[in-house]
Parts: C-alpha cells; structure tokens; sequence
C-alpha cells in the first residue's frame, strides 16, 4: 500500500467513521428508555437561554447525544465484555464479579458510621419504631419488625480480596437487633434463619434479590413471627418460568454473564378467592405477565414495585395485615396474602399520600410488619420513614 | 466542547471540516474556523464566549496601540500602551481565578472579613489570556507584525484546537499561520492518526487510572497502607501525563487537520534524568512562555547566583499559582523552583557522574512526590498522604486493596508504563534502518491503520459507556 493510499485510509476511517455514527445517531428515532441499562434515556433537551449563557445546554446536548448514540446498546456490550472478560476486570457499574461468578453490589463507595454515630442513628432509629408501635398497639395492634440480609452480607466470603463487604454493616445487625428487643418490638432476624440453609441456592447469581427459596424461607420467618401458620411447600403449586430471566446485575454490566437461572413462583394448591388492587385500580394477577418468549425479571412477582396494593380474600375470620416493604417483599407478597383476610402492601418510595402512622391511624391493620434489609436498617427515608406527612422517594431497589 | 465528546467527534468536528475545505480561499477558511471556533467555545456558555470576546478586544486594541506608537518613535507610549494590555490582561485572569484566593487568603491572614467571590471561571482562561499576552509581548518587541483585521487576533487567540488546555502558541510562532498554512491530505491524515493516538490516551489509560487514583485518594489516609498511598501516587501520575498529553496530541491533530502546526507539549517526560529535563520535557509550551515572557525579561541567568535563584522562585511561583488558586499549587510550584536550584547551584555537573538509572529514580521520586502535592486539596492533606507513603503512624505495608487494584488494572499499568517510554521512536528508528521491500512497507502502512481504526473503534465505546470525563487541565 502507497503512503497516499495510506493517508486516503486514515481519512476515510476516521471522518467516515464520525459521519456515520453522527448522522445515524440524528436521524434515527430516539429511545424513550434502554432495557439492557435498566433506565430513561435522555431526550432532546429544549433551548433556554439561560442554559445557553451558563453552559448548561451543552451538557444537556451532550448527555443526549450519548444516550441516543448509534447502536449503544452494542456498545455499552462490547465495553462490558472487553473490560470484564477481555481484561478481566472484577468490578464495573458498581457490580462485582465475586467467586464462582456470582455478581454482587460492589459498596466499596459505602461511607462507614463509627460506633459512636452508629449508636446516634440507631437512637434515631428506634424512636421511630417507638411511635409507630404505640399507634399500632393503642388498637390493639402488633408490630414486627423483619429484619433480611441482602446478597452483599450473606455472600460476604464470596467477594474478591480487596472488596469486602462494610465491617460497619456487619456490626451493626446485632445491635439492631438488640435495640428493637430493647424497644419491646418484636422482631424477626432472617439472616439467622438464612444460615441454616446456607447450602441452598436464595439468592439469584445475577441479581440482587432473593430466589423463591429465599423469599419463601422470609415468609414463612415473618409468618412464624406473626403466630400465623404459614403455607407448607407441599400445600403450593410451585411453577417455573420457561421465560429467560434477565438479572438485576447482570443488566447493569450489559448482560455480559450468561443467564441461565430461572424464575420460581407459586400459587395455592387450594385456590383461594381474592380480589386485588394496585394503586387503585383492580388487577387480579399476583405475577407481571410472562407470555412465552418473552424475558421476566424479578418484577414479575406481584406485577414489580407497586405504592399500594390491597389483596382481600373476605375471611373476617382471619386478622389483616399491613406490610411495608421494597423490592424484597414483592415475593413475600404472592405468598403472605394467603393468610390473611385483608392484607395491604405498602411500598413507600412510591407511595406518597399518607404517612404511615396516618395509614396505619386510617385502615387500623391487625398485624403490621416492616420489612428491611440490613444496608437500610438505619435508612429514614422511602421505606425508613415513617412519621412524615408524605414519605420521601428515594433510589434504593 | 471537550474533544472527547460525542457531539465533537460525531458533529462538529466532521461538520467543521466538511465546510472549512469546501470553501475556498484563505479569508474564507479562516472564517469558517474563527466561526467554528466561536460555536465550540460558546458551548461551554455563552458567558464564556463574552469574556473572551472581551479579552480579544483589548489585546486587539492595546496591539494597534503599541504598533502605532513604536511606528510613530514614541517608544514610551508603546511601553505604557503594553503595560496597559498586560495590566488588563493579569486582571481579567485575577478576576476570574484569583479574587476568591486572594479575598480567602487575606481574611485566614489578616483577620478580615471579606467577601468570597465565586466568578465561575471561563474555561481556558490562562490559556488564551496567555496567548493574548503573547502577542502584545511579541509585537511590542516587534517579533511578529501586529494584526490589523481583529478577526485575525480573534483566530489566534480563540482557535477552537488551542483555547480549552493548549499547547500555549507564541505568536511569533502562529502570526504566518494566518495567512500562510499546508492543507494537504496528509496533514489531514497524520492529524487523524494523531487525534486517535491523544484519544486512546484519553479514553482507555486516563480513565482508568484516574479511576483508581481517585478512589485511593478519597480513602482517608489513615485507612491507606503504605504500598495502597504509592500505587494511589504512581496511577494519579499516569492519569496526568495521559489525559493531559493526550489532550495535546488531539489538540496538535485538530491543528494539522486544519494546516496548522502547534508546538509539541510533550517529549516523553517521564524519561528525564533530572528535575530540570523533567520540565523540558513536560508541559513545554507553558514552560517556554514562562522562559520567553518571564525568567528572560527578569533577566534569566544572566545575573548573579542570588538574582537568578530569586528569578527561579519567582517563575516557579506563579507557574504553580497558573495552575490553581490554591496554597498547595504555590506549594508545588516553588518546590520545583528549589528543586531546580538545587540542581542548579548545588549538585551542578556532580550529577552526570550519577549511574543513569539512580538518576532516573531519584527524578521520579521527586516528580511523583509533586504529583502528591498538586493532587492533594490542601497542604495539610499533601503532607498526610505523603506521610502514608513512607510508613508513617507504624501503617502496614500492603493491604488487600491495594493488591485489589493492582490485580484490577493491571492491563492499564502495563500499558501506561510502556507507552510512558519512547518505544514507537525507538521501534520507528530500527524500523527505518531495516532494508525492507515496498510490501513489507505496505503491510506495515495497512497493520498502523488497522491498529489506529481499532484503537478509535474501542475509544468510542469507552466514550459511549463510560460517565464523561472532563481533562484535568480544563480547570486551570
């Protein structure tokens, strides 16, 4: 090859290579959101002059570009496998590639409390569970607390040398634990429950939360907590999905793992009438629809993160349930409605129109139960809050 | 816009260039760039472009004055009409980078109780007002003709391939560019190939390591063992060198596309044998500006041992205080002017009996230390992280993160380290000694392209996926 046909290529590639990603990227409709990334794209940003003079419009641009960048998708992939299997990086989009290939959430960024702030936030805590326990007993009520390991904790051997799960975290579960009994607030500790079973498979590789045999083990935990028998296994109609699962982690790291697990759900053996509604509007499936060929997630269980759902299967005879709770509790919730005459599922990230003493104060619920997970045990906001007039919406999962 | 955005590689770089060559004539490519350039600094505000539009008018006024005055035999006249531009032109970059210091720093010392202005600095600032400096110095000491046409200063100052970090152009050095430059496609072509050699630097070295350096940095200090703090060190010292020496080779290759040839910013600084070649070697275009408009005119070493050491400082100073408003960039800054004199009056010709290698690591120590100084936020900081690097508080020597680090980028480091040395020179030289036949030329033609589309192939997916990366030196 001549130094002219030489310098002819270096040109054809590089303008050609812009011209096509640039014109493609403008003329192409764009993308409202990217399912491989688990999230809204931005979209063409509208002209202000004040975002003009201070520079803000570019990165807006900017940011739309990116996002509605020629074949992103495919790109995003290519990155993730280069760096992961390429390079053999362990960690990427804050997903860590623990032993055996399990994907955990990399807390490396985590901000640790000291023991003195720790007992601070706990205080803080506890004075929460204080008031909304005296609303619940001044009807004669029962709070329980449920407190869950996730992944990161129960997995914590599993993450690679330099990456360990928070030492802070670690220590506070038994102090929390200790604080609720201190409070008088019954509580269930799942992780204790998590450990005698640790030779099972509760937690997805590819993703965050638990399997069915995790969900099931919190139910019938929580359950067992409430004086409520739960459902035997044999008394289920367990079903899993053909469906191909896509995990939560997996997702985030652009699919690059081979995604072989299933999703588990179940339904009485005995079917039990019910009427369902979510957000206000009846919806009588307990799971997202799964037509064939079609991929699920975890969202499938009680059709994702709802702000209320209300599942009443008019046996008076049986107490009410409140139970409040993220992402974690959708699986419970196929499972708990079932003891239950009227039960109410509060997600309070999304659910903003009362606090939750008012709708506790409002709907008056036998058996009230709070679900959370060890990383929020000191969280007060979305799930954590639970004196404010409208409960805060935040980011977790 | 940063080079390494997608709306530069993906718009307005292909868009610039399609109309720049499919206008004819000198005055109208050169108008076509200055308004391309006016675009491409807007984007960052339209607040920006104003300053700099100011900062144009007066060097172009305070030009025309000194040229018509120094015409004219009132040399006095030019003098002032120069302090003037200079005077205007110190303001403008104290206003906007300064006040804030200044006003902190007299109240921590004075007592005072003065107001903190928060200006929100143009991007480039130093750099252009450099420039406009530049071309007042020059044509006052009548180096370079003075511009009639202010769109000519307007080119010269705010060429969109120079204003956001660089290289620092002398006018002297630019004012024939104007009128007189080589488009051909082979400037076109190495330009390109440069462009994706500063980008890969960029996207694939820079970011990862500044990755890791950031994390280790934002540990607290006490947490950090002593090899975590040095490998925190040695990655912040390759994320500097990559993100600002591939900002220059995108910026050089910008240039060359358009038929301009910049001044190189860099020569394999990490090479150097002493502190001295360090910053021959680094930065060059700043350190010739400070050479030609500063250490000269205060009369160089062409004075006594205590006037030159004074002038050291003092250059040394205010290259630290170049790049940032803050203590520990004065700190850095007059470390280097004493490491000079050190090397200067002290260890003198002593040191070429040195064997090479311990002179290398000795530069190095002494370089990455400053890297340490420059990256820390305060002097306080500065000193507990180096108090980590050699083992102070009884810390232990590694620690599973560290180890976690080197493991994670590995590939980087060892990439990094090798494209630190002058290996393409050296393979090009033995290359170029090596009878070869015209196909073994041809393939080895095919094989760069190959490697270069590929390198820009990977650089635009670290581009789309990663969170955007601003270059360090856009904050100077």
């Amino acid at each position: 090859m001549s130094e002219r046909w030489e310098q002819r290529l270096y040109v054809a590639i590089f303008f050609g290579i812009a011209v096509v990603l640039g014109v493609g990227g403008l003329v192409r409709s764009d993308r409202a959101s990217s399912s491989l990334e688990q999230r809204t794209l931005a979209q063409r940003p509208a002209v202000a002059w004040a975002d003009l003079v201070t520079g803000e419009y570019g990165r807006k641009v900017e940011t739309y570009l990116s996002d509605q960048f020629l074949g992103r998708d495919t790109w995003v992939r290519n990155y993730a496998r280069l760096n992961l299997q390429g390079l053999g990086k362990v960690e990427m989009n804050g997903v860590v590639v623990g032993k055996g290939g399990v994907l955990l959430a990399d807390l490396s960024s985590h901000k640790s409390l000291t023991d003195a702030q720790m007992g601070i936030e706990l205080a803080a805590t506890m004075a929460q569970f204080d008031r909304i326990k005296t609303a619940v007993n001044s009807y004669g009520g029962a709070l329980l607390v449920v407190g869950h390991p996730t992944k990161g904790a129960f997995l914590r051997a599993d993450y690679p040398a330099g990456l360990s799960y928070p030492d802070d975290l670690i220590r506070l579960a038994p102090l929390y634990f200790a604080a609720l009994k201190q409070h008088g607030i019954a509580n269930v500790d799942v992780a204790a429950v998590f450990e005698k079973h640790r030779d099972e498979k509760l937690y997805y590789d590819t993703d965050h939360h638990w399997t069915f045999t995790g969900a099931y083990l919190a139910y019938s935990s929580m359950l067992a907590g409430l004086g409520v028998k739960p459902l035997a296994l044999d008394e289920l109609a367990l079903t899993t999905l053909p469906n191909r699962f896509v995990g939560s982690l997996n997702r985030k790291v652009a699919m690059t793992f081979r995604q072989t697990e299933k999703v588990t759900i179940a339904s009485p053996r005995v079917p039990i009438p019910y009427t369902r509604t979510q957000d206000g509007v009846v919806s009588h499936s307990l799971f997202a629809p799964h037509p064939a060929g079609a991929s699920v997630a975890y969202g499938v269980y009680d059709q994702g993160d709802r702000g209320e759902i209300v599942i009443d299967t008019s046996r008076p005879e049986l107490p009410s349930l409140l139970f409040v709770g993220d992402s974690f509790g959708n699986a419970i919730e196929t499972l708990a409605w079932t003891g239950f005459d009227e039960s109410r599922y509060l997600d309070l990230r999304h659910y903003t129109a009362l606090s939750l003493l008012d709708y506790v104060a409002k709907y008056k619920p036998d058996d009230v139960v709070i679900l959370v997970r060890d990383e929020r045990y000191l969280y007060r906001r979305g799930n954590g809050l639970f004196t404010g007039s409208t409960a805060a919406v935040d980011s977790e999962e | 816009m940063p080079f390494n955005s997608v709306i530069f590689l993906f718009a307005f770089l292909p868009l610039a260039a399609g109309v720049y060559f499919a206008v004819p004539g000198r005055r109208g490519r050169n108008g076509v760039l200055l308004a391309a350039s006016a675009v491409f600094y807007a984007y960052g505000g339209l607040n920006s472009l104003l300053v700099l539009a100011v900062s144009i008018a007066v060097n172009y006024a305070c030009g025309m004055a000194i040229d018509s005055l120094r015409s004219s035999g009132r040399l006095a006249g030019a003098k002032v009409a120069l302090v003037a531009g200079v005077v205007a032109n110190v303001a403008l970059l104290a206003s906007f980078k300064y006040l804030g210091f200044l006003a902190s720093s007299a109240n921590a010392v004075g007592g005072l109780h003065l107001p903190i202005p928060s200006l929100i600095m143009p991007i480039g600032v130093s750099f252009f007002t450099f420039e406009g400096l530049s071309y007042l110095v020059d044509v006052y000491r009548d180096r370079a003709p003075v511009q009639r046409n202010p769109l000519d200063v307007a080119l010269y100052m705010g060429l969109f391939a120079t204003i956001l970090a660089g290289p620092i152009v002398r006018y002297s050095d630019f004012h024939a560019q104007i009128r007189e430059r080589g488009e051909s496609l082979e400037n076109v072509a190495m330009g390109a190939r440069r462009f994706i050699v500063g980008l890969a630097k960029k996207a694939i070295i820079a970011g990862a390591l500044g990755t890791m350096s950031t994390a280790i940095f934002a540990t607290p200090t006490a947490q950090l063992s002593v090899a975590g703090a040095w490998l925190g060190a040695l990655a912040f010292t390759g994320q500097i060198y990559f993100d600002f020496s591939g900002y220059s080779d995108m910026a050089i290759g910008v240039g060359r596309m358009f038929g301009f040839e910049l001044p190189e910013n860099f020569n394999y600084p990490y090479i150097s044998q002493s502190v001295t070649e360090f910053w021959r070697r680094w930065h060059m275009s700043l350190g010739t500006w400070f050479r030609e408009y500063v250490y000269i005119p205060l009369g160089g070493n062409r004075v006594t041992k205590l006037v030159n050491l004074r002038n050291i400082l003092i250059v040394w100073a205010l290259t630290g205080l170049w790049h940032g408003a803050t203590w520990s960039f004065v700190l850095w800054g007059v470390y280097y002017g004493v490491l000079m004199a050190i090397e200067k009056f002290v260890v003198g010709a002593v040191a070429d009996h040195v064997w090479r290698p311990v002179r290398h690591a000795l530069t190095m120590l002494a370089v990455v230390v400053g890297w340490v100084i420059f990256k820390s936020e305060t002097m306080g900081g500065a000193f507990a992280y180096l108090g980590a690097m050699v083992g102070s508080g009884g810390r232990a020597l590694s620690d599973p993160r560290a180890l976690y680090y080197l493991s994670q980028y590995r590939f980087e480091l060892v990439v990094g380290l090798v494209a630190s040395l002058p290996v393409v020179p050296f393979v090009r030289v033995l290359w170029e000694r090596t009878e070869r036949s015209a196909v073994a030329m041809g393939v080895a033609r095919l094989g760069m392209v190959a490697v270069s589309g590929a390198l820009l192939v990977v650089s635009i997916s670290y581009i789309v996926s990663t969170t955007f990366a601003p270059f360090l030196y856009f904050k100077f």
